[in-house]
């Protein structure tokens, strides 16, 4: 489609896209502004201003439509300048339903961009932008002062948008016949499952199904008729011998009448049928399909005569039979309605033209709002060596920066314009750190289509409500987190969420409510999972961590240290729990993981009230504000944002317990020691504490002492990717990556949480 | 016809000259964007306007795009507007979406020309103005 165009005019159209749409969001306040004031009394307020602004705003988007040569976008702009000049020159006075006909103007122009946006010619718009100029053309034929009455209803029954020129006694005739055609096609679903091989039965559910989407279809049903056609094609596919499993269909089937039923509720209310999370829905159709069969999104309405199409095949009818049929089926509706005298033919046929035109426009491919953000695709592995030439470039820098030829030298000039390279080179690399991110949406979709088969497999109803889908992270976090969240969500659905009777019972909502966030804090993405459920067994889980071995001494530890025991290797609650999903390891994957990106956990929980699993991941992975320090020959990197303080101890600070631990008395707290020389067996400078540096490191809550020979200063520290040489170490190593020096010397970045863990169980 | 050609190239003086011979036309001639915004004042001072401004862009001192918006700033602030806003016709090298589309949402210009331009072209454009009767 976008093939046939000048990359010139599909600039062009873009730049028409974005501008238009800046002007109108900046004019249609005016408009609606406007209307405040009149129809009144004693017309007074001078409008002329607002009037003139506003016969600009059309005024351009008719010169630029016609420029692009979209004729539709241009008539209908002109239409609305014939009005406003009418009105300006005292002409006509400005009537309320003229402020509605230029906001519908606008709507129009909204609506004409999304659709050039995606076909860069405006052809589709005839019927539209033709009942737009009658509009305008009808309120400058009327002279207001004669009948203003009659002016009313006259305006509503040109309305633009078919679902607009539905009564409410139609959308109550569509609900009711609506939800006849789901029951019966639940009935004959459950018969159909029963019986899958039969032809017959299979025909029953699919007429339902058929009728249904044209329903939807004609009365501008988008969501409806765009989820009953997935669903339609599925149902087609899963005839005896056909490519998709029926018994996997027809469990689908069943289940979609409840959205489908939800969403008439919302229609019979008034609503726009609007179905959330549509495509889920759809994605999960097309899941169950083989890949040639998959019905490509926004393309629905396709194939409209589908049945006729399988009748032929069956040698039940020919071609022309179906035509007819097709041909009455599609009038069938609109006859009645005629009958009924709800609406007159012009009506129904004006309907008609825009279902076309609308069936036209999803036939074609990419979706409408593709152009609001621009975007250019890049190969993904074209970005990463992008970003590994400048991480090398941030190297390259520092080595020239920091040159030891350079010592002692003075430099003035030097200096001045080295420091203005490193400003550009740290912008360029905070850019290509954003390149890589992407929001987190994609992954949080992932997981409505969990719960929802975890939900269907438990039989615990569960309410999944997502928020900041749109914060981005780092394209590595979303790949690190997916597992974790899968295992949390898991978690919570099993051993969170109560049973129904359980959750009646505490005088819950039956429904159970898992909300999954995500929000930006302070250089680090927090993905929370807050369930509603029981909140976590205190005492079970202090138990089983005794029984395992796992802890010997729980004494003085605070309720959130308890909590975090789930996540220890080896320990499980499951074998208490009715563990649905064949769960057995699972947990200790999430600390794994989350480790891995630098990430930590908390959990919060109350009993009866839910619990609470907050990660907190690093937004980029491959920089990170460190600390150069030395032990003996070796230099590390320690993370910036675990350092305290550091300090020259004196003898008096220093205690050594019966284990023989060392504590250090800092201001009122006592914290323990760790040697970073014992650590990867470094010969330091000396062994005594007073001839060192300790820096008071953090790290979730959690304080102890780092012995160091010498502090050599602060840096910004490219991860570099080698891991193996890393992993050599291990986790017990306390070392979560690795950088290169400016003179070229490997140096090892520490990791404070692991060192944090291992002091904590007792290992240094 | 009362016609200000804008333009700081005297060949695309010379050419818009001649393509306006063959109508019933006066003109002016200005050569950047500040003669130009006077001339559109004087003109209006002298309840005499012109009925077509041809505009060229790039010019010194004071660019096309600038003088469009200062003399839609002028009438704005006379109470001109609607069809009463003088019409005005770019004509210009440059072709590329962002000053075409400034030139159009910023400028509420009429038209939009891209050099070298055709006298079919112009024609055609008198007639989208209502300037001249289809012959
Ligand atoms: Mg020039």
């Amino acid at each position: 489609m976008k093939d046939q165009f000048s990359p010139d005019h599909i600039e062009m159209v873009e730049e028409f896209c974005q501008e238009i749409r800046d002007l109108l969001d900046e004019l249609e306040p005016v408009i609606v502004d406007m209307g405040k004031g009149c129809g009144a009394e004693g017309q007074q307020e001078d409008i002329s201003d607002d009037i003139n602004g506003i016969f600009r705003l059309f005024h351009s988007i008719k010169g630029a439509a016609g420029f692009l040569n979209f004729p539709n976008i241009a008539t209908a702009s002109h239409s609305a300048e014939n009005l406003l000049d009418l009105i300006r020159t005292g002409a006509m006075s400005l009537q309320p339903d003229h402020i509605d006909l230029f906001c519908q103007g606008c709507d129009f122009i909204r609506e004409g961009i999304e659709h050039v946006c995606e076909h860069y010619e405006d052809e589709g718009l005839s019927t539209q932008s033709q009942v737009i100029r009658d509009r305008f053309l009808a309120a400058i034929e009327v002279d207001p002062q004669e009948a203003p009455e009659e002016q009313g209803p006259a305006v509503i029954d040109l309305d633009l948008d078919p679902a607009s020129l539905i009564s409410p006694e139609m959308s109550k005739n569509f609900v009711s016949e609506s939800q006849d055609i789901l029951q019966t096609m639940e009935t004959a679903l459950l018969n159909w499952l029963k019986d899958k091989g039969n032809q017959d039965l299979h025909g029953d559910v699919f007429r339902q199904i058929h009728s249904f989407k044209g329903n939807c279809g004609f009365l501008g049903f988008a969501d409806l008729e765009s989820l009953s056609h997935h669903l339609e094609t599925a149902i087609d596919l899963a005839r005896s011998g056909g490519a998709a499993d029926p018994a996997k269909i027809a469990d689908m089937a069943l289940n979609l009448i409840d959205i489908y039923r939800e969403t008439l509720a919302d229609i019979g209310e008034g609503g726009p049928g609007k179905i959330e999370g549509l495509s889920i829905y759809l994605d999960m159709i097309n899941d169950q399909l083989p890949p040639q069969d998959r019905v490509a999104q926004d393309v629905a309405g396709q194939e409209p005569d589908r049945l006729g199409d399988i009748l032929v095949e069956q040698g039940a009818a020919t071609k022309a039979e179906v035509d007819v049929g097709v041909a009455q089926q599609s009038r069938q509706l609109g006859a009645i309605l005629v009958e009924s005298g709800a609406v007159s033919h012009d009506q129904v046929d004006r309907a008609l033209e825009t279902q076309k035109e609308r069936k036209k426009k999803k036939a074609g491919a990419g979706k409408v709002k593709a152009t609001k953000r621009q975007d250019l695709r890049v190969d993904l592995g074209k970005l990463d060596q992008l970003i590994d030439l400048i991480g090398e470039l941030v190297i390259a820098e520092n080595m020239v920066v920091n040159s030891p030829d350079l010592e002692e030298m003075e430099l003035d000039h030097f200096q001045k314009s080295s420091q203005h390279l490193g400003k550009i080179v740290r912008d360029l690399q905070e850019m290509a750190m954003t390149l890589r991110m992407i929001p987190v949406s994609g992954l949080f979709r992932r997981m409505i289509r969990l719960v929802h088969d975890l939900s269907r497999k438990s039989g615990k109803k569960v309410e999944l409500i997502l928020s900041g889908e749109e914060t981005e992270v780092d394209k590595t976090v979303i790949e690190t987190i997916t597992d974790p969240l899968v295992h949390l969500l898991r978690n919570s659905m099993d051993h969170g969420i109560e049973p129904q009777d359980v959750r009646l019972e505490a005088g819950k909502e039956s429904a159970g409510i898992i909300r999954l966030s995500a929000v930006h804090e302070e250089g680090n993405v927090k993905i929370s999972i807050e369930d509603d459920g029981g909140g976590l067994p205190r005492d079970k889980i202090l138990a089983k961590a005794r029984e395992k071995g796992i802890l010997q001494d729980a004494a003085d530890m605070p309720d959130s240290e308890i909590y975090k025991l789930i996540f220890a290797p080896g320990f499980s609650t499951a074998a208490e729990i009715t563990d649905v999903s064949g769960r057995g390891v699972g947990m200790d994957v999430v600390r794994q993981n989350i480790n891995k990106v630098n990430g930590s956990i908390d959990i919060k929980s109350r009993a009866g009230q839910g619990t609470t699993v907050d990660l907190r991941i690093p937004l980029t992975l491959a920089i990170i504000e460190g600390m150069l320090v030395r032990c003996g020959i070796s230099r590390y990197i320690i993370p910036i944002i675990n350092i305290m303080e550091s300090f020259r101890p004196n003898p008096g600070m220093i205690t050594v317990g019966p284990d023989g631990q060392e504590v250090v008395k800092v201001r009122e707290n006592l914290l323990p020691v760790v040697r970073l020389h014992d650590l990867h067996n470094v010969a330091p400078d000396n062994h005594e504490l007073e001839k060192g540096i300790l820096i008071v490191l953090e790290a979730r809550g959690s304080n102890f002492c780092l012995l160091v020979d010498e502090l050599l200063g602060q840096q910004q520290t490219v991860i570099k990717g080698l891991s193996d040489y890393v992993s050599s170490f291990g986790n017990a190593g306390g070392v979560s990556g690795c950088t290169i020096m400016g003179n070229g010397e490997v140096c090892l970045i520490l990791d404070v949480q692991s060192v944090l863990d291992r002091l904590n169980e007792g290992g240094y | 016809m009362k016609v200000l050609i804008v333009d700081d190239e005297f060949i695309a003086q010379e050419l818009l000259k001649g393509f306006l011979e063959s109508y019933d036309a006066i003109w002016n001639v200005a050569i950047n964007g500040i003669e130009a915004v006077e001339a559109f004042q004087l003109a209006l001072a002298q309840r005499d306007p012109y009925d077509l401004i041809l505009l060229d862009i790039m010019m010194p001192q004071m660019d096309g795009h600038q003088a469009l918006r200062e003399i839609r700033r002028i009438e704005a602030e006379e109470g001109i507007g609607g069809t009463d806003m003088v019409k005005i016709a770019m004509v210009t090298a440059l072709s590329d979406a962002k000053n075409v589309m400034e030139a159009f949402v910023k400028g509420s210009c009429g038209a939009y020309l891209t050099k070298p331009v055709y006298p079919e072209q112009l024609h055609r454009v008198l007639l989208d103005f209502g300037l001249v009767d289809e012959k």
